[in-house]
């Protein structure tokens, strides 16, 4: 081989040292990009049929004597379409090279081959990332709402970073996971969530509330493709981890030529909504005595509640006075005491360029959001180099590296596991008294009726911060063996912890930590893995074929420890030094692992006929560690058939289709969450008991096993259509598809009397049928003005197919009603007087709710529940805008989910604003609620309702609402200056203003907060105003 | 070079995988829990094993059950939905403003479903302390035959209780005592009364022998169950029956293992491991008692009781208080007066009464309380010798009347500061030792069992209840008979 080589080289010398002889002409010129008419440096120029040669220059320019001027000239570089210019006796020869754009826009890399969207056969979707507005965006999860049909996310909480719920043509898993699997520059991310430890809640009552997305630490800048892969046919290849669906999120890549800098920054101001509509002082106070007198009637069963002689009981002492409750005014704030105009800095820089032989890109961003609940913020610095090498002609290298850190300041919100001294800081708002001041006369935290309750003030005063580290580094090696056969082997190392620290100092006067309490945690996920596969590609004839076979090693690991010390004498360590604390029994230590294994063989196999029949057969074979002894390994297989008919003969004159595709498939994965994290029988600890003065840690019988336990299978079939017409102007797909889940792992119930009460199965099937449409238009292309639309609608309905046969279903339940069916009591009305009582609630109260008899027994019970509704969007709908008119451009975007309903969260709490000496604050509803003084109230009066025991569901439908919204996601203004305006031989090639607004509007009928937000106390949302700058160097 | 090196990796990789097996890598790792092969081996496994048997016992609030994936309270916690506190609120000494339905007899078998029903809940750890048993006793651990005895002694005398907690809420239920059944799906039927009162009398009397008489004074092992309290537990069984020969016997037993009674009625609670306690469920700061924090009022600053003593502290939940009417059952001059409050101070300044807005008294039971909590020490006293002198009192006059039955009631009264009793009726007598246990043993979860025993809980029950005869069985929580299918049959009434 070495030899072949050296001799044709001596060959070659020969024959360039007999070209001088020849008459000679000298060419010279420029080269420039034809995106963006920069000059080209390092441009290959080689005088055809002959080894003459030489490059540009710096700035893009040549010179060269070609043998004879009617040579032609070969201008080549790495990511251009390679030019032929025959002289013609020129002596100046310009050329422009255009970006290769089949390269860089058409070809999508889907389970381990590259393949052109052209040829797909799957349901898959790939997201216009130029068309995302990441200004001031954590996380790509948080852009990517209605953009691709079938990929469904629904944000939980407005906080800073937080998280999202992703599933793909509907979550059928009832007790599985139903996130897709990531994969992320072509590595599986196994262990896909966020090392943020939330607090010990066992003592403090509240988490903490840090819901973070688990791709916070991923630049969305950075990314350059977002591809969902939506059927089996297709998502097959990732086999146990593709039950929903894959999302491949590809980053930028260097691009050979010149240096590329471009810069991206903007400041937001945000701006709260208005949330929950609370009462002020006056109100609270008048509420207050009114209901609290009403809850005095009913508790001593006076009238209209009973014939109570009002003389025999001790009288009602009302808390205020009705000369207090003409002084009072507005009264204290309390949540607008603890929110502030938010901001958001950013800065990104990203660099791009290269050799013929290296491209990199690098990339750096820094993000600074201080939020809108006082004392909440979360900082990203994230730095990223991704590099191409090409080591030899058939060896490259490929390395994808980000490190970032998220540096987070967590305010409380959310969910709380306890009574009011256990509520976080905005429960505490929402509850304080407004009569009440910040401070009390001696300057400590002045506490409301209910003491329990931290003073919502004081909750500013805790320390809470997260510092999160995270590296991703994807090492691949790619080795043409043959010009057929290439190898990749492919490594990943992932790793991302946080260290958490949290102090509630003694000033705070918290009622369980008089004396301050400090938490320290930390919490590391690791994903490694190593894959090796072949790659077979040939053409026979009009055949072509790609063939990929390979194996892979996969791990994930969480491991972490946590801290608690009660007792400070001085605030002055914060959570930094626990080991002062006094309180020793108090104190709690904890520390957890978990691990698992995958291996796994995957093959694929893609074949073309004519460029038009298409044909893909994918399989994977994965062995689990946390599979259960009699199915350690599984077989997943899909497989798709395309045909390109607008390249048959009969279309091919049809001008108006530019593209028309059909394509079918039908394939299986599987759903690898096991409930528990094993099968085996388990003894564990978490029984604790008191003896003397030592608490045992109690261990207790708590899994038994199931060696049969296995995954949950997936199968879907998908039919699909592609459509380009009139030159693509108009262009999209629309699919259908049929998913089936079978196997469901869910826990059967053992029988109530043994040690434990349930064993993870697979029991039952579930089923979701829907479709999508996406489609993007051109509508007005003329001139300098144009109009772009997007638009994905999709639809789905989940539905049982098979129940577990051992759990006996409630009458009320059909054998294959909705997943997310709602279950209740109809509601009709209110009692308000003796005449509205029905005859099958005789034991009412009056201002209790009516709830309807259905069956007409006379007897309220479970024959009486009927469905009320659903509880996930039927349809999710994205619809997007660009406008471009000269130098401007606007976009305008929408997303809505559509067709569910929630509980309104404005409702008041009755129970709380009747209390007579304890008192909390609710809602500014509390002054429509039923009592005997306000017979036409519209919310149920205190009296409690003894049918609300017999109540199998505990649901009913009277603050159950229609939670429909639309979204006026983003309108994004931006002016890009002409070039002349930057002035000539100026290193800035192009610069763009912009203003962004999020949040603009949701339209919706819902009455309570926002109806997508599901955290419960949730984060204040708030309007997001943007202005910003690129430039491009 | 580089390149065959990557090839011969991939090759390998591709060709010994499916081939090895991978037996080993793909183990499951178990790294916070334990499995059959590496528990049960030592003594110290016993000890832990034994100790979750305690589990549900305690005073702080509940568990986890990560058997069942549902949170349960504990039975001798204060929350609302406790054995302690449903033993109280659907009887005259204790009214709950939270919930009214124990108050008002409101319940049905839905109420009792999930973490609503922790008490039915507790089924589980009878099949759990079966377990233990049938493990400790095939354990081949190097433990001696006396240590190995105890740890069986103490699963079965806290299996014998959970039944018999169980057998007084719900009767007779479908416990697990074979361990060939364990992991058995079968749905089996509920124990006649006659075989399910055998099978607590059983696990009591085979536990006795191999425990200790008590553990009084025994710092390190306070909080295990003990001769004394194993006997108190078939004391209350033979009430229940109304075995009364039996009663007297096992009363009379207890008398002689040397308990004897506080000569200050508040002493009873505040001073640990006292004479007169039989068994407490232990508390401290790591497993606390919130009684004081749910039954203070949330506007209190102090009280002044009648003995003199001034209690300050921080506002509480005011989660219950006792009726006026059962207050006024007290006669004047009674010591156990000492430990309930009928006014308060506000933080306002404003004193509070039954004339002022105060809608009960104030059930303290424990006295000597320092700080603003919520949690305290104290620890929960659930078997006292009073309580035997008692039963052992109303056992003699069901059976011969009351002349023998005075010397014990009176030691009793006596303590309280009260007059001694004498000249009644067999029939004035049992009216009169009702209420007497009441005022003795308040807010410590008997009174329940007392006026069912007396037949009196449905009478007691308050205006405005629907309470009818059915009501003194709970009903099996509905979920249980649900996943029956009909084996398992709901109590009458429901």
């Amino acid at each position: 081989m070495r030899a072949t080589k050296f001799l044709l080289l001596l060959l070659l010398m020969a024959g360039s040292a007999v070209v001088p002889l020849h008459a000679q002409h000298a060419v010279r010129g420029l080269v420039t990009d034809g995106e963006d008419g920069a000059p080209l440096p390092g441009v290959n120029i080689v005088v055809r049929g002959t080894t003459l040669g030489t490059t540009t220059t710096v700035d893009g320019r040549y010179q060269l004597q070609v043998p004879t001027p009617q040579d032609t000239l070969v201008f080549s570089f790495v990511g251009y379409v390679t030019q032929v210019v025959p002289v013609a006796g020129r002596d100046v020869v310009d050329v422009v090279l255009e970006p290769d754009v089949q390269v860089l826009e058409d070809v999508v890399i889907i389970g381990y081959v590259a393949q052109r969207e052209r040829n797909l056969s799957g349901a898959v979707t790939t997201v216009d990332v130029e068309r995302l507005e990441p200004a001031g965006a954590t996380t790509v999860n948080q852009l990517l709402q209605g953009r691709a049909p079938g990929l469904n996310l629904q944000t939980r909480s407005a906080q800073p970073g937080g998280g999202v719920s992703v599933n793909i043509r509907g979550a059928i898993s009832p007790r599985g996971n139903n996130t897709p699997l990531y994969v992320i520059d072509g590595v599986p991310v196994t262990e896909y969530t966020s090392s943020v430890p939330g607090l010990d809640d066992t003592d403090l009552g509240f988490y903490g509330g840090v819901d973070r997305d688990p791709l916070s630490f991923l630049n969305p800048e950075d990314i350059a493709s977002v591809t969902v892969l939506k059927d089996a046919s297709a998502a097959a290849i990732y086999g146990s981890a593709a039950a929903n669906g894959v999302v491949l999120i590809t980053t930028r890549s260097g691009r050979a030529g010149r240096l590329r800098a471009s810069y991206r920054g903007s400041m937001s101001a945000q701006t709260p909504y208005d949330y929950f509509p609370l009462m002020n002082a006056r109100q609270f106070m008048q509420e207050q005595d009114r209901l609290a007198y009403e809850r005095y009637l009913f508790e001593n069963r006076i009238a209209p509640y009973g014939a109570t002689d009002p003389n025999s009981v001790s009288p009602y002492i009302p808390l205020f006075t009705e000369q207090e409750m003409q002084a009072a005014g507005e009264g204290t704030d309390w949540l607008g005491l603890v929110t502030e105009n938010g901001h958001i800095h950013e800065h990104n820089l990203s660099l791009s360029g290269g050799s013929a032989t290296t491209a990199a890109y690098v990339s750096f961003n820094l993000q600074d959001n201080d939020a809108v609940l006082e004392n909440s913020g979360l900082r990203r610095y994230s730095g990223r180099v991704n590099l191409d090498q090409t080591v030899s002609e058939r060896v490259r290298l490929r390395l994808r590296m980000s490190a970032s850190r998220l540096v987070g300041s967590n305010a409380s919100t959310g969910a709380n596991s306890g009574g009011q001294e256990k509520f976080n800081m905005i429960q505490a708002a929402m509850a304080y008294a407004p009569t009440v001041p910040v401070y009390d006369e001696n300057g400590d935290y002045a506490s409301t009726f209910n003491r329990l309750i931290m003073n919502p003030a004081a909750f500013l005063a805790i320390d809470d911060r997260s510092r999160t580290t995270s590296l991703f580094a994807t090492p691949t090696l790619e080795v043409d063996l043959t010009d057929q056969l290439r190898l990749n082997v492919v490594g990943q190392a992932q790793s991302e912890s946080t260290v958490r620290g949290f102090y509630l100092p003694r000033t705070t006067n918290n009622a369980q930590f008089p004396e301050g309490m400090a938490q320290k945690s930390e919490s590391t996920v690791e994903n490694y893995s190593g894959e090796a596969y072949f790659t077979y590609t040939n053409q026979f004839g009009p055949s072509s074929l790609t063939a990929v076979g390979g194996a892979g090693y996969y791990r994930a690991l969480t491991e972490g420890s946590s801290v608690q010390g009660v007792g400070f004498f001085t605030d002055a360590f914060s959570y930094n030094n626990l080991g002062v604390s006094t309180e020793l029994l108090q104190n709690r230590i904890g520390s957890w692992k978990t691990a698992r294994t995958k291996l796994s063989q995957f093959a694929r196999l893609n074949y073309s006929l004519h460029d038009r029949y298409i044909l893909s057969l994918v399989a994977r074979r994965d062995g689990s560690s946390i599979f259960a002894e009699n199915h350690k390994w599984g077989f997943f297989p899909g497989i798709s058939a395309a045909w390109i008919i607008s390249d048959e003969a009969f279309l091919r004159d049809v001008t108006a289709v530019t593209q028309l595709k059909v394509r079918a498939g039908y394939g299986q994965a599987g759903n690898e969450s096991i409930l528990s994290g094993n099968a085996l029988q388990l003894y564990s600890p978490g029984y604790p008991f008191l003896i003397g003065n030592t608490l045992y840690n109690g261990v207790a019988l708590s899994q038994v096993a199931n060696p049969d336990l296995r995954w949950e299978t997936v199968s879907t079939f998908n039919v699909g259509v592609d459509f380009g017409l009139w030159a693509n102007r108009v262009r999209g797909s629309v699919d259908y598809f049929v998913k089936t889940a079978r196997d469901l792992l869910d826990f059967n119930p053992l029988p109530s009397n043994n040690a434990v009460g349930r064993v993870a199965d697979n029991v039952g099937a579930t089923r979701s049928r829907g479709f999508e449409i996406e489609l993007h238009t051109l509508n007005v292309g003329a001139g300098s003005f144009t109009w772009e639309t997007d638009m994905s609608v999709s639809h789905y309905k989940s539905v049982w197919v098979e129940r577990n046969p051992q759990v006996p279903l409630a009458p009320y339940i059909g054998e294959n009603d909705p997943l997310d069916a709602i279950y209740g009591w109809q509601t009709d009305g209110i009692i308000r007087s003796e005449a509205d009582r029905p005859a099958h609630m005789p034991a009412a109260n009056p201002g209790n709710l009516r709830y309807v008899d259905q069956n007409g027994d006379g007897v309220l019970d479970e024959q009486d529940v009927v469905i009320l509704g659903h509880a996930a969007p039927r349809w999710t709908i994205g619809f997007n805008n660009t406008f471009t008119l000269g130098g401007f451009d606007l976009n305008v975007y929408l997303y809505g989910n559509l067709g569910y309903k929630r509980n309104n969260n404005f409702a008041p709490n009755t129970f709380v604003i009747s209390q007579s000496t304890n008192p909390e604050n609710t809602t500014i509803y509390a002054r429509d609620v039923w009592s005997s003084t306000n017979p036409e109230g519209a919310y149920p009066g205190i009296a409690t309702n003894p049918y609300d025991t017999q109540n199998p569901t505990g649901n009913h439908d009277y603050d159950l609402k229609d939670a429909s919204f639309l979204r006026l996601r983003n309108v994004s203004l931006g002016y890009t200056m002409p070039g002349r305006l930057l002035g000539a031989g100026s290193p800035l090639q192009s610069a763009r203003l912009f203003v962004t607004v999020q949040d603009l509007a949701v339209m919706t009928n819902y009455p309570g907060f926002d109806p997508e937000f599901t955290e419960p106390n949730p984060y204040p949302k708030a309007y997001t105003t943007t202005f910003g700058l690129e430039l491009n160097f | 070079m580089f390149s065959r090196i990557a090839v011969l990796i991939a090759l390998s990789g591709l060709l010994l995988l499916p081939l090895s097996g991978c037996s080993d890598l793909l183990e499951p790792e178990v790294f916070g829990d334990l499995t059959p092969e590496n528990f049960f081996s030592s003594e110290a496994d016993f000890r832990t094993a034994v100790a979750a048997l305690y589990n549900p016992f305690m005073t702080d609030w509940g568990t986890n059950d990560q058997g069942a994936g549902v949170w349960y309270a504990a039975l001798y916690n204060h929350d609302p939905k406790t054995y302690l506190i449903r033993s109280m609120t659907p009887t005259d000494e204790l009214f709950s403003p939270w919930s009214t339905t124990f108050d008002f007899f409101e319940w049905g078998p839905t109420t009792f479903n999930g973490g609503e029903g922790p008490t039915y809940a507790k089924i589980r750890y009878v099949a759990r302390a079966t377990d233990v048993i049938d493990k400790i006793q095939k354990s081949d651990a190097p433990v001696t035959p006396a240590v190995k005895a105890r740890y069986i002694a103490e699963a079965k005398a806290l299996r014998g209780w959970l039944m018999f907690i169980l057998y007084d809420f719900f009767g007779p239920v479908n416990v697990k005592l074979d361990p060939a059944t364990l992991y058995d799906p079968t749905i089996t039927p509920r124990l006649s009364r006659e075989e399910y009162v055998a099978a607590i009398e059983k696990d009591l009397l085979e536990a006795l022998p191999d425990l200790p008489d008590r553990y009084n004074g025994d710092a390190a092992n306070w909080g295990r169950v003990s001769k004394g309290a194993v006997r108190m537990v078939l004391l209350r069984l033979y009430m229940h029956e109304k075995q009364w020969t039996k009663a007297e016997q096992v009363a009379r037993d207890i008398m002689a293992m040397g308990y004897s009674l506080m000569p200050y009625y508040p002493d009873v609670f505040n001073v640990e491991q006292n004479n007169e306690i039989i068994y407490a469920v232990p508390a401290n700061e790591a497993s606390q008692n919130y009684w004081p924090q749910e039954i203070i009022p949330p506007n209190f600053a102090s009280t002044t009781l009648p003995s003199g003593k001034t209690i300050t502290r921080g506002p509480g939940w005011y989660g219950f208080w006792m009726p006026w009417e059962f207050y006024d059952l007290f006669e004047p001059g009674d010591e156990r007066l000492h430990t309930i409050a009928d006014s308060y101070v506000t933080t306002t300044g404003a004193v509070r009464t039954r004339n002022n807005g105060m809608r009960g008294a104030i059930p303290l039971k424990f006295t000597d309380i320092q700080g603003d909590g919520p949690g305290y020490g104290f620890d929960m006293p659930v078997f006292r010798y009073a309580e035997a002198l008692l039963s052992l009192a109303e056992a003699i006059n069901e059976q011969r009347g009351p002349e023998e039955a005075y010397e014990y009631v009176n030691q009793v009264r006596a303590r309280a500061g009260l007059a001694p009793w004498s000249g009644m009726t067999q029939e004035e007598f049992r009216e009169a030792i009702l209420q007497e246990r009441g005022r003795e043993l308040y807010a410590e979860g008997v009174r329940r069992q007392d006026l069912i025993r007396h037949g009196k809980f449905i009478d007691y029950a308050p205006a405005g209840a629907s309470a009818g005869p059915h009501h003194v069985l709970f009903p099996i929580p509905q979920e249980v008979i649900d996943q029956g299918g009909g084996v398992i049959e709901q109590n009458p009434g429901y």
